[in-house]
């Protein structure tokens, strides 16, 4: 009897253990649901997180340039501005005689 | 070459942009950081990335090139320590590396020298608005440095003298013969024929007139001496004689250089006693594999005994081990030159030859390799 039982225990298990699979299954359509939220927060994270934690995990490295001002080269390609800011070079005083 | 004024060396052109290099963050390789303000911005900002101990930039991605160039001429400078050594003993290094840091060091040569800039010992500054060039500027590069014999020799700069024949009807320049493989690896050339672990037992590659000629004449003239040759006379001469011997003309010698430093500003400081042009053949005291030829050119080089009495006495205690008229190269080639003109324009031609009474008394010794002691007899 005790066997008996024990099959019996099996039997309403797998029962159970597939009609949650079978569940599960027939869930999946509702997760595209959520998947469409997921994905639109994705891609919105990205801007986010470019401007906000600087987090390399899904930052895309195109979108970096027009974000980010490179101040070196904004004064460097500026005439004006280095003309302005440029210090005069003190020429130091020629002492060497003859052809080097 | 005009100088550049402070706000041209540092503007960067908008082709700069489109060059690989213009997708990086310009702190990459220079550090600091990219701040509206100037003096954060250049906190900690290396103006040459590709000098030693700077940062070492351009090995990043060019590694193989990089380890190359640390020992090739143009970088290490070993030219000058040769001559160093071979003049001094051990207790004068020394007093000689305070010397050469002062005088001889800026001579040194970057990546950023030859592919950006204009070298930082003649005033520094783009060449092209940052822009990384492959090939660099002959005025702007080349002979910025090289400019006092070799530049002025090609292009003609002396008056009667035309420039070198390569120039003046092929408009070549400097990279035409000069490769990057030669200016990138000073032994590159050795490999070709020498295992690299007996390469590594020689003394290659100190000085630019070690192994192999880099670049030859023959590396393009490739019908000299060769049974298809109508000049009778280059089959003749092919092996004693150096190809200049035949086809330079007057070219630059220097007399007598000293350097010190001024009280009066601190900075160092050089003069030399005279700077003339002369033609002079003398023995080739170079004679190995690659330099078969009896005689070659030579140049009187400003060397002198107490060129460095600044900085301690006798400091050249073997002066005499090196000649004082050098082993030369003159980049002004002529197909038709005076002592080509005929067999007696250089046969029993003495005002040709470096003989005896042309050294100055003082030298006669450092030069017994070089005296010619009997003109070659007229024909």
């Amino acid at each position: 009897m005790p066997k008996k039982a024990a099959l019996i225990a099996l039997i309403t298990t797998l029962f159970l253990a597939l009609s949650a699979c079978s569940a599960a299954e027939y869930q999946t359509p509702v997760e595209p649901t959520a998947g469409e939220s997921t994905q639109a927060v994705a891609s919105e994270e990205p801007a986010a997180k470019n401007i906000g934690d600087g987090s390399q995990e899904e930052a895309p490295v195109v979108a970096l340039p027009t974000e980010q001002v490179d101040y070196c080269l904004e004064c460097h390609t500026d005439k004006e501005a280095l003309t302005a800011l440029a210090k005069p070079e003190i020429k130091a005083e020629a002492e060497s005689e003859g052809v080097g | 070459m005009a100088p550049l004024e402070p706000w041209q060396k540092v503007l960067v052109s908008e082709e700069f942009a489109d060059d690989p290099h213009g997708n990086f963050q310009c702190t990459l390789c220079h550090g600091g950081v990219s701040d509206p303000d100037m003096d954060t911005a250049h906190a900690g900002m290396v103006a040459d990335p590709s000098e030693p101990g700077k940062g070492n930039a351009c090995a990043t991605c060019h590694g193989e090139l990089k380890e190359h160039f640390d020992n090739s001429l143009h970088a290490s400078q070993s030219g000058y320590w040769e001559r160093l050594d071979d003049r001094s003993l051990p207790e004068n290094h020394d007093q000689l590396s305070g010397m050469f840091d002062n005088h001889c060091s800026s001579c040194h040569t970057t990546c950023g020298d030859c592919h950006i800039s204009q070298p930082a010992g003649v005033g520094g500054g783009f060449v092209d608005g940052h822009v990384v060039n492959k090939t660099p500027s002959m005025s702007q590069n080349c002979t910025a440095c090289h400019g006092s014999r070799v530049g002025n020799e090609y292009l003609g700069k002396h008056e009667g003298i035309p420039g070198d024949v390569h120039f003046r009807s092929e408009r070549m320049n400097c990279m035409s013969c000069h490769t990057g493989t030669e200016m990138h690896d000073s032994t590159a050339s050795c490999e070709k024929c020498h295992k690299t672990e007996e390469l590594a037992a020689m003394d290659t590659g100190n000085s630019r007139y070690d192994g192999e000629q880099v670049p030859s004449c023959e590396s393009c003239h490739l019908e000299v001496g060769a049974e298809s040759d109508p000049n009778p006379q280059h089959t003749l001469h092919k092996d004693t004689l150096q190809c200049q011997v035949c086809h330079s003309v007057q070219n630059t010698s220097c007399d007598s250089c000293h350097v010190q430093v001024s009280e009066k500003t601190g900075n160092p400081y050089f003069t030399t006693d005279a700077t003339y042009l002369t033609f002079m053949i003398g023995k080739n005291y170079l004679q190995n594999f690659h330099r078969p030829y009896e005689y070659v050119v030579v140049r009187h080089a400003p060397a002198t005994p107490d060129a460095y009495d600044f900085y301690g006495e006798n400091l050249q205690p073997n002066f005499d081990a090196v000649p004082t008229w050098l082993y030369a190269t003159p980049h002004n080639i002529q197909r038709k030159t005076p002592q080509n003109a005929s067999c007696n324009a250089c046969h029993g031609n003495a005002d040709i030859f470096l003989t005896a009474d042309k050294v100055a008394p003082g030298e006669l010794n450092a030069n017994q390799s070089v005296i010619v002691p009997e003109v070659p007899a007229a024909q």
